[in-house]
């Protein structure tokens, strides 16, 4: 897919989708409905409680340690590790779905390069004459960064 | 007398600062404004540092493309592995001595060769070969370089809108 929206080289991209294609898919203990972008940003809560998820345009049935390996990507920056290791006891417990280090990793590996991928088909879009306009570039740059930036450093180790 | 590129950009962002946002409004019509603000900038910016990482890439990649073919010549499990890589003829040209246009579609040519280093030698971990496994290095290295290069282009200081 990401092929066949790109615009222009994209080595990155390129490494990060042959390493994934290397790598042992983990097999999932169970197959769920899974948001595809789960984040704080997702839900609309009231009083503590949450009301509501949105976006659910990147949902797909597979493997739900997907969506808990995007969360804790976008949840690390804002609390600290007792916090995720609380929630993945909970999950585990609630859901009787194990967490293995593994499918954490490659999930990980897989969602950081999805997230890049999409975003960047907002360069795509400009290129075809879709979104000519200016915030589509600086959306598409300033939302790619960060998975851009995750996505490197998991593909260079560096 | 002409107006340099930096003229240009300075004089329309204090158009838009000091003559445009005023007569603006609506949060729709503040949020372009400030946009087209980072696209100006962003361009100012780009103007002053740009040549130099353009430059910086271009030696980068030449060097990789002298090593691929190094490596392909190293032995037949190194030519297998690199069958879908396309051959660059190289020069010894430096990028600073290129003209900007030909500058521009020689990068594109070399982006393209190291993409197609990466598609073949990315997964490599170990590499059947030690000559695999540098020019394996040696592309994640310029992956990492460049990403580095794109976070100085975009991280722009954004001078106030108002």
């Amino acid at each position: 897919m990401f092929r066949r929206d790109q615009v222009c080289p994209d080595p990155l991209l390129a490494a990060a989708a042959a390493q994934l294609r290397a790598i042992p898919k983990p097999v999932a203990s169970r197959i769920s409905l899974v948001q595809g972008q789960v984040g704080p940003n997702q839900l609309l809560w009231r009083d503590g409680k949450v009301l509501a998820t949105l976006d659910w345009e990147s949902c797909f049935l597979g493997d739900p340690i997907s969506d808990l390996a995007f969360l804790t990507m976008n949840a690390r920056a804002h609390v600290d590790a007792s916090f995720i290791d609380h929630l993945f006891i909970r999950y585990s417990r609630l859901t009787g779905v194990e967490i293995t280090t593994e499918s954490l990793a490659y999930y990980t590996r897989f969602q950081s390069f999805w997230a890049a991928a999409v975003t960047a088909t907002g360069f795509g879009r400009f290129q075809t004459g879709e979104m000519r306009k200016v915030e589509t570039l600086r959306l598409s740059t300033l939302l790619s960064r960060p998975f851009v930036r995750r996505l490197e450093h998991l593909v260079t180790g560096l | 007398m002409y107006a340099r590129e930096q003229d240009i950009l300075l004089s329309a962002q204090a158009a838009i600062r000091e003559d445009l946002l005023p007569e603006l409004h609506s949060p729709w019509a503040l949020r372009q404004a400030e946009t087209l603000m980072w696209a100006l900038e962003h361009l100012r910016q780009r103007a002053v540092i740009g040549g130099d990482l353009l430059a910086a890439e271009h030696g980068e990649l030449v060097t990789l493309a002298a090593q691929l073919e190094r490596v392909r010549a190293s032995s037949a499990i190194a030519a297998q592995a690199l069958a879908d890589v396309a051959t660059v003829r190289l020069d010894g040209r430096s990028g600073v001595d290129l003209p900007s246009r030909m500058l521009h579609d020689e990068l594109e040519t070399f982006r393209e060769v190291a993409e197609q280093i990466a598609t073949a030698v990315a997964a490599l971990d170990p590499a059947p070969t030690q000559e695999l496994g540098e020019l394996r290095a040696a592309v994640l290295r310029y992956i990492h370089c460049q990403d580095a290069r794109y976070e100085r282009l975009y991280r722009v200081d954004l001078p106030q809108a108002r």
